[in-house]
């Protein structure tokens, strides 16, 4: 294959979303003999990159520290330059390295201060402008502001950075703004509102992280599939209540749920969906056990099938990932 | 847009979406169907009076009951025991708005000492806290709303203080 071929071939997959930029450019200098580390799905990450971002999330924990310190002696307009500025300020500077062709990786860690910083400027920002910030309606216009902004960038950059950004607001927007809405509505509190919307949330992030495994970005898919199982089986199982306030509907739905947690997690191949239906499901076991067995059959006999369950549950997570995920573990984790 | 290659992306952001318009119609709708609710009630706030004096309904009127101070509190506890008396509010359900009266116009009042009113409606404290805590910028807000038949409805209830809290002492029978 000649130059121009390979050129071509770049195009093409970069067209169908097969290749990403990061990826190219790992290739790349791993070609020149950069260092490279490789990460569990198999992703190629310079140290580069690992330097850059621990160096923005120093210099953006150095900055709340220093507007924390001083908070009582600085003014207000110094206030609002240190945090709103210094966010605005690092997403310009990211913006222009983004431009250049060598600089372009150096625009990351910007971006990742300003996802830092940003949140608490604007929250600055609203309670100089006399907003009281701890209501659910302010946090969701800053919400709001803060999800515009990131899913543009994301829209506009295609970098995996804003698209973690957006993840974030956007289910800080979905939480503030549902318990807004609650606020309108006190006997929602009674109704189980958090584990529901923590369920949706859940299933969210495993759609999207589905989304993602097909797209440049799908070294995102991993992260989403686990937060997505942790929060959808955490809520379910929430759901299902204690003894004697029980919910007998959620706790006869929970194991369901969680052998289709199994079954998905080998149509995704994702081992992290398995890890999290196993560990659900031991928990189940554990919760049932003790919520309905302890007292008729005992706590000696009670820990005998509880050892046994867990057992075969890890027999069954080992077998599982063993035949259907070892040899595929590295598209997605 | 191909449906069957973005489905997951399009579900996925269906399902907040979904939830928040099912919020918004479980709270909305019953409010068109239902009779909004229009017994006045009377309440109080800054409870701190001591605690040997009570408000309480009798046979439809509001009475003061002052009992004897515990005979085993020292004597300069029971001389720093000041009667404060609590504030007295009527609340318009109509107009949604409080206004501060006496104790002897309260007394003029019928009152139904009921948790529930006539109507089916109870006083409810409701919070309008957001969900990151980084953002305090307290006091923390505490609205008050009346409850019943699967809706709720806000009612503006005047407190002398953030911190009083509202005891209800009863709806106001016309």
């Amino acid at each position: 294959m000649n130059k121009q071929e390979l050129l071509e071939s770049i195009k093409q997959l970069s067209h169908d979303n097969q290749l990403s930029r990061d990826e190219l450019i790992a290739a790349y200098e791993e070609g020149q003999g950069m260092s490279t580390i490789t990460t569990p799905s198999g992703r190629r990450f310079a140290l580069t990159d690992i330097l850059y971002y621990l160096g923005g999330v120093i210099v953006a924990l150095g900055l709340i520290v220093l507007i924390a310190q001083n908070w009582s002696y600085l003014t207000t307009a110094t206030q609002l330059l240190v945090t709103l500025g210094a966010g605005i300020a690092a997403y310009s500077i990211g913006v222009l390295f983004s431009q250049g062709q060598h600089e372009s990786r150096l625009a990351n860690p910007f971006f990742l201060i300003s996802g830092l910083i940003l949140p608490l400027g604007i929250g600055i920002a609203f309670h100089k402008a006399g907003y009281n910030t701890s209501t659910s309606l302010n946090q969701s216009l800053i919400a709001l502001l803060l999800f515009a902004v990131y899913a543009a960038s994301t829209f506009f950059f295609r970098k995996t950075i804003f698209t973690i950004f957006t993840f974030i607001f956007g289910t800080f927007l979905f939480f503030s703004f549902t318990s807004y809405l609650a606020v309108g509505s006190p006997f929602l509190l009674e109704w189980n509102f958090w584990p529901y919307r923590i369920l949706a949330v859940g299933a969210s992030y495993l759609l999207l992280g589905h989304y993602l495994s097909h797209t440049t970005q799908r070294r995102l898919s991993g992260v989403l599939y686990s937060l997505g199982s942790l929060a959808f089986f955490g809520a379910a199982l929430w759901l299902g209540g204690w003894k004697p306030e029980q919910n007998m509907l959620w706790e006869g739905l929970f194991p369901l749920l969680v052998c289709g947690g199994i079954g998905l997690s080998i149509y995704l191949k994702s081992r992290s969906i398995l890890i999290f239906s196993s560990l659900f499901l031991v928990g189940y076991i554990l919760k049932i056990t003790s919520e309905y067995f302890s007292d008729t059959i005992g706590w000696s006999v009670s820990l005998v099938i509880v050892g046994l369950s867990l057992i075969f549950t890890g027999y069954l997570t080992f077998y599982l990932n063993k035949k259907y995920l070892s040899l595929t573990a590295t598209q997605n984790t | 847009m191909n449906f069957r290659k973005n489905a997951s992306l399009l579900v996925g952001l269906a399902i907040p979406l979904v939830l928040i318009i099912a919020v918004i119609v479980s709270i909305y709708i019953p409010r068109l169907t239902n009779k909004p609710p229009h017994y006045n009630f009377l309440y109080t706030s800054n409870n701190y009076y001591p605690s040997n004096v009570r408000f309480k309904v009798q046979q439809g009127k509001l009475i003061r009951e002052e009992l004897p101070l515990d005979p085993s509190y020292p004597q300069p506890i029971k001389d720093s025991l000041a009667i404060t008396e609590p504030t007295f509010f009527l609340h318009d359900v109509t107009r949604n708005e409080s206004r501060e009266i006496s104790f002897a116009e309260a007394q003029q009042l019928k009152l139904d000492p009921n948790r529930e009113s006539p109507d089916g409606y109870s006083l409810q404290q409701g919070s309008n806290n957001g969900v990151f805590p980084f953002f305090y910028n307290g006091p923390y807000g505490v609205s008050w709303f009346l409850t019943g038949h699967t809706t709720s409805h806000k009612m503006n209830v005047k407190q002398t203080t953030d911190y009083g809290g509202v005891e209800l002492l009863g709806w106001v029978i016309p």
